[in-house]
């Protein structure tokens, strides 16, 4: 019997059970082969039971009669089914299911590694020990658990691999490779030559992870399209898995994904094709799998919610708690004055418009999810009392615990420490699956979600929202602004961060959730409605912090499709303005800001600017043809379609504004003669940009600027009087 | 699932538009002072919504009243002080 | 026609109207609520609580006590639909039920599953009416495919009124109740 240590990295079924790969600390990859067999469950009409039993019988699986926890109607008397290959699970429920739709299924789609990492507590990505005789498993145990704050590095080979150019808008001609520091470079032709090569380096260096650019919509396709005889898969007996693209209509809005390939034995991300990977990078993606227990390749590619619903899954199958394939489960009865107040969001007050100074912002930490853990928010424990933790705490408990872990370590490294990139990355890994979770919870889909326990979530905020502001209040604070979790609150003579620790203290005290001050601003600016400038808006503010730092948000340069030009040239505006020590000061800084701007329009129109600063972004909401108007997004679409380019809804459209028609030019579609380029439109957006970040400063401006109040807002008189009394 | 119904802002915006020709027949300096009431409206739609009213524009003409008592105040304030010559800070 | 006096028990009316007639039906659940408790099953986010309050407020001062006869449940996939209406009981008071088959073209739902849960859907429908008036309302077809949906409802209608898209009329709301 040998034992093998190392790290779990791929999981997948085959004929008689499962295939594992470790990743030894040896330095083997280490393929082997453990029995597991599954089990899923069936309940409802006791006739069409009955005859769900004799077709599983007959196909030879192992048959009993329990009684199980269905999360909403309680103990539940099931039909149980074992098989031994969990490969031929899919094909069989979905046999099964057609032939007895009336059915409620449970247990019968959970992701093989989530069954694993409940079973044996082996989650992909931990730290495990393993006994093998031969190459089979007889037993694996786990020697770390995902909660680990600093869990030991896992030594991963990783190649990188890329085209010379983006195939979107020429054929790549070379392959770039990197290993380590070694770079290396492969011509496409001829196909046979790159064959050899590509494989020679596979095989030298047995990479772990791949890490592609394109790999998933250019280069794996096209080696499949070249009919090489490449196996990138560690594997030798499996093909590559792969998946079509999509597009699908999800948080109000088309979302396009693009063509998926995922490896045995080894791991594949495309950087262009993941999730969020311009978020938390690799570490993240390490971190969100680890948590999820997904893999990797699935969890790169998977959106958070994906995450936690798999993270609610595992918690069920560990407490034993049924996973319904379908949630059916609907919502109680409210009255016509229950439902309107129950049916709201977070709270959301207008801010005071104008420019302030010496403002503190402060931010409860991961509200929603704390009031989750902390008030017990779950389907089963909503409007109940006494209860132990319900299945959403008991999931969310670790991951919020690991995330203020993480973010304690970050606030007390230096900027510079080699460890804050890794950590950001999976600090924010975690934030995404925190920020998501709320949203799941009133899902219509999500396995575990009901409305009530959403709506719960949402009235107790509010609540403690008003707990906070009121706590402000009673130490003689001003509240200019709140925002779901977050407070601006001001008082004269408080600038200093300690200066606003016994409101902290207070804030946690009556509400029970931690808060933390995210930062004292200088100045920061409340923006009001472009339509009415009486009109405040609860999301368009800029600021500077004491330290320097610009926070910004609902402008332009927060906007996807602003081009880089106008982005940049609007923080250049902020940037100098912040360099004011004080907001009296501010205002002297305005006429060289201007310069800054008439710089920018004289580096256009002189042609300085690079077409990819100038390039618009925005999403293909439907079909080309579905367009009645066609969008400048649409126009640069039908562009590409002529160019023999295939384009789908959500897909992200690139194009330069042009004089004349079509008005667009798309991104891709060959040479751009820089003549066309629509000058005029590009100033009009500039300035709009500009004029946002400096109208609130001008003298003309109807905001007061050292004081507290508002504008006013019905008499011509009264709004040329808009300066606040203050003291003398 | 999550949220089904409009919330305050929209619901001022509805009522702003079915009082559309209610507008259009004002003179454009009464205009700018009706739409200065919905601004007033909408600063406080989140007092508003908090009262879970089934008629929340009652409570919606009870923001517009308090930001007219706000006006008259610091119009108060600033007479005064124009009489007076005093400094003197408007307390909140 | 006047939609309440039509009713009684054992009825099922089916409206079939752009946008499941929402107007017309928060008109007749306040008219409803103004004379007693009537439940309303949502399928298709199709109830519009402030019209009713407006709409009840315009015949009485005691709104809160209309609006608390009045009970709302909603439903956002065809098996919440079914789970809705399984676990609705069967009480001598009116139901409306909104919009029935919104969540029944999702093209993640096979067209045969959308006909094995609208049949126990309807038999549930069924079940309703032998004690109170039913009234299901229908938008007319997201996907002209699953237009036998409709048929399937119709089928087992007491009476079914199908309207056009009304000409748009200037109309002035009244803001202040007098």
């Amino acid at each position: 019997m040998e034992q093998a240590t190392g790290w779990l990295i791929d999981l997948y079924p085959d004929e008689n059970g499962l295939v594992l790969w470790l990743l030894c600390d040896d330095g083997r990859r280490l393929p082997a082969r453990m029995s597991f067999p599954v089990t899923f469950h069936a309940a409802g009409d006791f006739d069409q039971l009955r005859q769900a039993w004799r077709f599983l019988q007959e196909k030879g699986l192992l048959l009993a009669r329990a009684t199980r926890c269905d999360l909403f109607s309680g103990e539940r008397e099931v039909l149980s089914a074992t098989l031994s290959s969990p490969g031929a699970l899919p094909g069989l429920f979905a046999s099964l299911s057609r032939q007895f739709p009336g059915l409620d299924y449970y247990d019968a789609d959970v992701p093989l590694p989530l069954r694993f990492a409940a079973r044996t507590g082996v989650g992909l990505l931990s730290r495990c020990r393993a006994d093998l005789a031969g190459n089979r498993i007889s037993r694996i145990e786990a020697l770390d658990t995902p909660w680990e704050v600093e869990p030991q590095p896992i030594p991963l080979r990783i190649l990188e691999l890329g085209p010379d150019v983006n195939p979107v808008l020429r054929p790549p001609a070379r392959l770039r490779i990197r290993y380590g520091r070694v770079d290396y470079s492969l011509g496409l032709e001829p196909l046979r030559a790159l064959e050899v090569a590509l494989g020679a380096l596979l095989r030298q260096f047995d990479p772990d992870l791949i890490l592609s650019e394109y790999g998933d919509t250019w280069l794996f396709p096209k080696l499949k399209e070249w009919g090489l005889g490449l196996n990138p898969n560690r594997d030798p007996d499996r093909e590559v898995l792969t998946r079509r693209a999509d597009s699908y209509f999800a948080y109000g809005q088309v979302v396009y994904r693009g063509a998926q390939t995922h490896l045995y034995g080894r791991w594949h991300i495309d950087r262009r094709n993941a999730m969020l990977y311009g978020e938390y990078g690799l570490e993240g993606v390490l971190e969100q799998a680890r948590v999820t227990g997904l893999g990797v390749q699935e969890m790169a590619r998977k959106s958070p919610g994906a995450g936690i619903t798999a993270m609610q899954m595992l918690t069920a199958l560990r407490t034993g708690v049924l996973v319904p394939v379908v949630k059916q489960q609907a919502e109680s009865e409210k009255t016509l004055a229950g439902l309107i107040a129950a049916d709201k969001g977070g709270m959301i007050y207008q801010p005071l418009i104008g420019v302030h100074k010496d403002v503190a912002q402060i931010d409860f930490t991961s509200m929603y999810p704390s009031i989750m853990v902390n008030f017990n928010i779950s389907p089963e424990t909503t409007g109940k009392a006494g209860l132990p933790d319900g299945l959403v705490p008991q999931t969310l408990r670790p991951l919020l615990g690991k995330r203020l872990a993480l973010k304690k370590i970050l606030g007390e490294l230096h900027p510079r420490d080699c460890r804050v990139k890794a950590l950001k990355g999976r600090a924010a890994a975690l934030k995404w699956l925190l920020v998501v979770c709320f949203g799941y919870l009133g899902y219509k889909n999500a396995r575990f979600g009901k409305i009530e326990s959403h709506e719960a979530v949402t009235s107790l905020s509010r609540e403690l929202l008003l707990q906070a502001k009121e706590a402000a209040e009673e130490l003689g604070f001003v509240v200019l602004h709140m925002y779901v979790d977050c407070l601006f609150v001001q008082q004269p003579g408080y600038r200093q961060a300690a200066d606003f620790n016994p409101l902290l203290s207070a804030i946690a005290g009556k509400t029970g959730i931690h808060i933390a001050l995210d930062g004292v601003y200088r100045w920061v600016v409340f923006l009001p409605s472009r339509r009415d400038a009486r009109i405040p808006v609860p999301n368009r503010y800029f600021g500077v912090f004491q330290d320097g730092e610009i926070k910004y948000r609902g402008i332009e340069a927060r906007r996807h499709d602003t081009p880089v030009w106008v982005v940049q040239t609007q923080l250049a505006v902020l940037e100098y303005l912040a360099q004011a020590a004080t907001l009296e000061q501010a205002q002297a800084y305005l006429p060289k800001a201007g310069g800054i701007v008439e710089q920018a329009k004289r580096n256009l129109k002189a042609g300085r600017v690079p077409v990819e600063d100038l390039l618009v972004t925005q999403r293909l909401s439907r079909e080309v043809a579905g367009y009645k108007s066609p969008s400048p997004a649409a126009r640069a679409a039908k562009q590409l379609q002529e160019a023999g380019k295939t384009v789908a809804p959500g897909q992200t459209m690139r194009f330069i504004y042009t004089r004349g028609v079509p008005g667009v030019w798309a991104y891709g579609c060959g040479a751009l003669d820089l003549r066309v380029v629509d000058a005029g439109m590009y100033i009009k957006l500039l300035d709009r940009a500009v004029q946002t970040v400096l109208e609130p400063f001008t003298p003309t401006a109807t905001s007061a600027v050292c004081g507290t109040h508002a504008p006013l807002l019905f008499t011509g008189a009264a709004r040329q009087a808009a300066n606040t009394i203050c003291k003398s | 699932m999550g949220r089904t119904l409009p919330t305050i802002t929209q619901q001022i915006s509805d009522t702003e538009a079915a009082l559309a020709r209610f507008r259009r027949t004002l003179r454009k300096s009464d205009q700018y002072i009706l739409d200065g009431m919905f601004a007033a409206a909408r600063r406080h739609t989140a007092a508003i919504s908090h009262t879970d009213a089934l008629l929340p524009f009652e409570a919606a003409l009870l923001a517009i009243l308090l930001e007219q008592a706000r006006e008259i105040a610091t119009l108060r304030q600033q007479v005064e002080q124009l009489n007076c010559g005093t400094g003197y800070r408007l307390v909140d | 026609m006047d939609i309440i006096t039509a009713l009684h028990t054992g009825s099922l009316l089916v409206v079939c109207a752009p946008h499941a007639a929402c107007e017309q039906a928060a008109t007749l659940a306040a008219g409803l609520a103004l004379r007693g408790a009537l439940t309303v099953l949502d399928g298709g986010n199709r109830f519009r609580p402030y019209l009713v309050a407006q709409l009840l407020r315009q015949s009485t001062v005691q709104v809160d006590a209309a609006a608390r006869r009045l009970f709302v449940r909603r439903a956002f996939t065809c098996y919440q639909v079914l789970a809705l209406l399984e676990d609705t009981p069967a009480l001598r008071q009116p139901y409306l039920v909104l919009d029935l088959l919104a969540t029944f073209y999702d093209d993640h739902v096979h067209e045969r599953e959308a006909r094995r849960l609208l049949e126990s859907c309807l038999w549930q429908v069924n079940r309703l009416r032998q004690f109170a008036p039913v009234v299901v309302t229908l938008a007319p077809p997201l996907v002209p495919e699953r237009a036998f949906l409709i048929e399937m409802v119709c089928a087992h209608a007491e009476r079914v009124l199908f309207q056009e898209l009304p000409a748009p009329q200037a109309s002035q709301p009244a803001l202040f109740i007098i």
